[in-house]
């Protein structure tokens, strides 16, 4: 298949991603919705890999991996200990810095 | 074939070869699923949709000749990633959906609307452009051999900082989520 | 001399220092010893230098010492040089030496004073200001003496600042000192744009090539006229010197007598170059100085304050001085300044005296008949009394007539300043001796308890009031009418060192009529004050009510000034005040910091707390800095 096909299809995940998390109100799938643009990012580079027959995108995209995989254990402790004591799960609920 | 218009290139082969038929199938799940991500009102729902998508992922990078990446996406993301959410959003908020009414309801359309506006032009550049040379043919580009030689001779003071920067999330997140105790 | 006259300068500061740093921890008889004994010393120093400079013969008498190079801008070059020539010498010995006789009659006065040290430390800083000043060989060093005398005097006068009436009259001396500040300023810039330097050499030698009678000449003496009038009290700038009064006595006699209010008299002498050469405002010096000196004698003749009395005979005596200066006769103005330094110490020390016996009273008509409880203040007083009424043969006749037998042979309208001089003579010896009589004969008129504690003051302060007494009485023969001119030969050489120009110096073989005439109406004045106050009933004259009120109240000078200087000057600085200060400074800053905080307050509901709207503004942010490469690259191609 074309390249081009391909970053198409990266293009319209990342913005369903950045859509998602712009709309949701919940943090875990805001958080979520973020992975998927990082998901949408590691295709390009693959795609690009290809093309240009060369392995530095797969190694960045195991990078990002690694990387993502770090993040989502700290964002999630953090969302934890946020929503830990709350009611609600809304991150609309987190305004004190109002002003 | 290369010389037509990319989008009418498209159309065309996308029912000229079967890897062009698995890529297509493949989009629309992968499509499909990433809306469901946004609409499901559920979050466990989402996360389920959201691993299907990453399922459709790893059948692109098979399609792209990254078979160790395919792996991997599919042992971290699905399988060690999605776990996680899983257990925090049972953790936080058990089938609970959000209640409150949306106090910023009115942002939503503009949100869509730069979505579409980015999207858009993205596409277009895209659509409207030529991409310079042919993708190569290797499928032994993306073996697990290949990717351990990068790994441990070009990239290997990444590789090795990497492993400080996993044992730092580590720490992170017991120290974050834990419970004061006073 | 080059090794120690620098010491003349550094003894005063010494003991300022000393004085002013450790004095309150000192007690006081080491803080006097101190504070007289710098002065003292630096009398030895100026006295060794007078000798040297006495062997000195002609133009060697012009020492021009250079110690360093202060100032160094471009082609402005100002040097810290000592000029030591014979009429800094003059000046040098009346300020060391009637300074140190002062300050150890201080150290009896002020005995009773909290503030004993911080009185010495000032009279220090004072004596240092004035030898800077005399010592000076250039404008700029003598403007600086200038202005930290006038400081000194504003410190000494508000003394006793807890007084509202002494801070009040320290303010008005120190603001009309400040007047004259101005005016030598601008006959300095004068000079400086006209001649390219500030020294008397450099100033004096190139004044010569200039047109006689210039308008700019005139102006530069004019401005420094200004100076001088404002420093030594003259019409029209001399109403801060009675008010200054409400200082310590010993400093009236030091500063407002016998030292600063001499330093216009000084400057005039220094310059006369310049005023040779601008005839104009030299006559109109005489003018200031015969209308004032009858000015001043006729507000005195009915003062009823000890001081104001002879506050108001500095002023006319100093006015003889510019008399003197004013017909050329340069030489005579300083031999009255060194007389009349004797003679007005002795009269203000002795008020002194009087007012510290009487415990603070200083108003005449309270006083009478102390002759026998002050004998020696008595015998002291009399002897000033007649040497300022100019009786031979004490100081006071040789100096003031030489200064009127000068006026005289000038010659042609002179002859009206010669009257006005000689009417006054007979008023000071009226008004000095109804002061006298007042004081001494007659009743007493105080309380008897203050007349049964009245004694005698204290050796320290009665010595040297004698000392000076003695001076008074011998000082005037260094230049007599019949042909010793010691003092105007030893003067020679400062006055013609600039051949074009001839300062009055023919001897005056002395028109002796007139100098007869002059003693004749001097006595007759004290005869008059004697019919009146004399004897133990007192018989003064009646004058009309008006013309007493005139006299009485300083002929409402100071009234006419508050009225039009002074008051609109307060009104415009008040009006400025609310119009540009508060309306317009203030209120821009005030402005400034409101619109921040209105700016502020509108701006800050973009901040509004939820992370939504954040995220959203930074995909806009993304959308259009992506789309630039997106439109400008690819859609427009």
């Amino acid at each position: 298949m074309q390249t081009q096909s391909y970053l198409l299809v990266g293009a319209i995940l990342f913005f369903i991603g950045a859509l998602g998390v712009l709309i949701r109100r919940n943090p875990l799938v805001i958080f979520m919705s973020i992975e998927m643009m990082l998901n949408a990012v590691n295709l390009t580079l693959v795609a690009y890999a290809k093309h240009l027959s060369s392995m530095e995108g797969q190694i960045f995209v195991f990078f990002v991996m690694t990387v993502a995989a770090a993040e989502v254990v700290v964002g999630l402790a953090i969302i934890v200990s946020i929503f830990r004591t709350r009611e609600n799960i809304d991150v609309d609920l987190l305004n004190s810095m109002k002003g | 074939m290369e010389a037509l218009h990319p989008a009418l290139g498209l159309q065309i082969a996308l029912l000229s070869s079967p890897e062009a038929v698995i890529f297509a199938i493949n989009t629309l799940i992968a499509i499909f699923s990433a809306m469901n991500v946004l609409l499901q009102p559920n979050p466990v729902h989402s996360a389920l949709f959201l691993i299907a998508n990453f399922f459709a992922l790893a059948v692109y990078y098979l399609l792209l000749d990254a078979q160790f990446l395919a792996a991997v996406q599919i042992l971290v993301y699905a399988g060690a990633i999605m776990v996680l959410f899983l257990f925090v959003i049972t953790l936080l908020s058990p089938g609970r959906e959000e209640v409150a009414q949306d106090r910023l309801r009115p942002l939503q359309w503009p949100a869509i609307l730069l979505a579409l506006i980015l999207g858009g032009s993205v596409a277009a550049t895209l659509l409207l452009n030529d991409i310079q040379g042919q993708p190569a043919n290797l499928p032994q580009l993306g073996t697990v051999q290949v990717v351990g030689d990068q790994l441990f001779h070009n990239f290997l003071f990444p590789f090795e900082l990497t492993s400080l920067l996993l044992l730092a999330a580590m720490l992170g997140a017991v120290v974050l989520a834990k419970r004061k105790v006073d | 001399m080059q090794n120690y006259a620098w010491t003349l300068l550094a003894l005063p500061m010494l003991g300022f220092v000393i004085t002013g740093g450790l004095g309150r921890r000192l007690p006081r008889t080491l803080t006097g010893a101190i504070g007289s004994g710098v002065i003292g010393v630096a009398f030895l120093v100026a006295l060794a230098i007078f000798l040297q400079v006495r062997g000195q013969t002609g133009q060697h008498t012009y020492n021009d010492l250079h110690y360093y190079n202060w100032l160094d801008a471009g082609s402005f070059h100002v040097g810290m040089n000592l000029l030591v020539d014979p009429l800094t010498c003059v000046m040098l010995l009346i300020v060391t030496g009637v300074g140190f006789l002062i300050h150890v009659y201080s150290i009896g006065y002020m005995a009773h004073d909290a503030n004993f040290s911080r009185f010495f430390s000032y009279l220090n800083l004072f004596i240092f200001s004035m030898l800077l000043l005399v010592l000076a060989d250039n404008y700029l060093i003598l403007i600086i003496g200038w202005g930290m005398v006038g400081l000194s005097s504003y410190l000494l006068i508000g003394f006793w600042f807890d007084r509202p009436s002494a801070v009040a009259a320290a303010r008005k001396a120190f603001v009309m000192n400040v007047i004259g500040d101005v005016g030598m300023m601008i006959a300095g810039y004068m000079m400086f744009v006209q001649f390219g330097t500030l020294g008397y050499d450099g100033v004096f030698s190139k004044a010569q090539s200039m047109k006689p009678d210039s308008a700019l000449l005139n102006v530069i003496c004019l401005m420094l006229l200004v100076g001088a009038v404002a420093k030594s009290a003259q019409i029209p700038l001399y109403t801060w010197l009675p008010d200054a009064m409400e200082g310590p006595t010993s400093v009236s006699a030091l500063i407002h007598a016998a030292t600063m209010v001499t330093a216009g008299v000084y400057l005039l002498a220094r310059s006369h170059v310049l005023y040779l050469l601008a005839p104009f405002t030299l006559s109109l010096v005489a003018i200031i100085g015969a209308v004032g000196a009858i000015y001043a004698a006729s507000i005195a003749l009915v003062q009823t304050d000890i001081k104001r009395v002879l506050a108001y005979s500095t002023m006319s005596q100093i006015a003889y001085m510019f008399l003197g200066c004013g017909v050329g006769a340069f030489g005579a103005g300083m031999f009255h300044l060194m007389t009349h330094a004797f003679f007005k110490a002795v009269l203000f020390l002795g008020a002194g005296s009087v007012i510290h016996a009487l415990l603070n009273e200083q108003d005449l008509r309270k006083m009478g008949g102390l002759r026998d409880k002050l004998p020696r203040t008595y015998l002291l007083m009399g002897i000033g009394c007649l040497a300022i009424s100019g009786i031979p043969p004490l100081s006071g006749f040789f100096s003031k007539d030489e200064i009127l037998g000068r006026v005289l042979a000038a010659g042609n309208w002179y002859i009206i300043l010669w009257i006005l001089g000689v009417i006054t003579a007979g008023m000071t010896a009226f008004y000095m001796f109804r002061l006298f009589f007042l004081t001494f004969h007659g009743r007493y008129n105080g309380p008897p308890d203050v007349y049964e504690l009245a004694h005698e003051a204290p050796n320290v302060m009665v010595v040297p009031v004698g000392i000076l007494g003695v001076l008074s009485i011998v000082g005037g023969f260094v230049q007599t009418p019949w042909g010793w001119n010691a003092f105007d030969d030893f003067l020679a050489p400062v006055f013609s060192r600039y051949p074009l120009v001839h300062a009055a110096k023919a001897p005056l073989v002395g028109n002796v009529p007139a100098l007869i005439f002059i003693v004749v109406v001097a006595l007759a004045g004290i005869y008059v004050a004697y019919v009146m106050y004399g004897g133990a009933e007192r018989r003064p004259y009646r004058a009309p009510e008006w013309l007493y009120n005139l006299l009485y109240n300083k002929y409402y000078v100071d009234e006419i000034y508050d009225a039009g200087i002074v008051q609109p000057v307060r009104a415009t600085a008040s009006a400025l005040y609310s119009l540009v200060d508060r309306s317009g400074v203030d209120a821009a800053v005030n402005g400034v910091a409101r619109l921040v905080a209105v700016v502020s307050r509108g701006v800050s509901p973009v901040e509004t707390g939820y992370v939504r709207t954040y995220a959203l503004s930074i995909f806009a942010g993304i959308v259009l800095v992506a789309l630039v490469p997106v439109v400008f690259g690819t859609l427009l191609k």
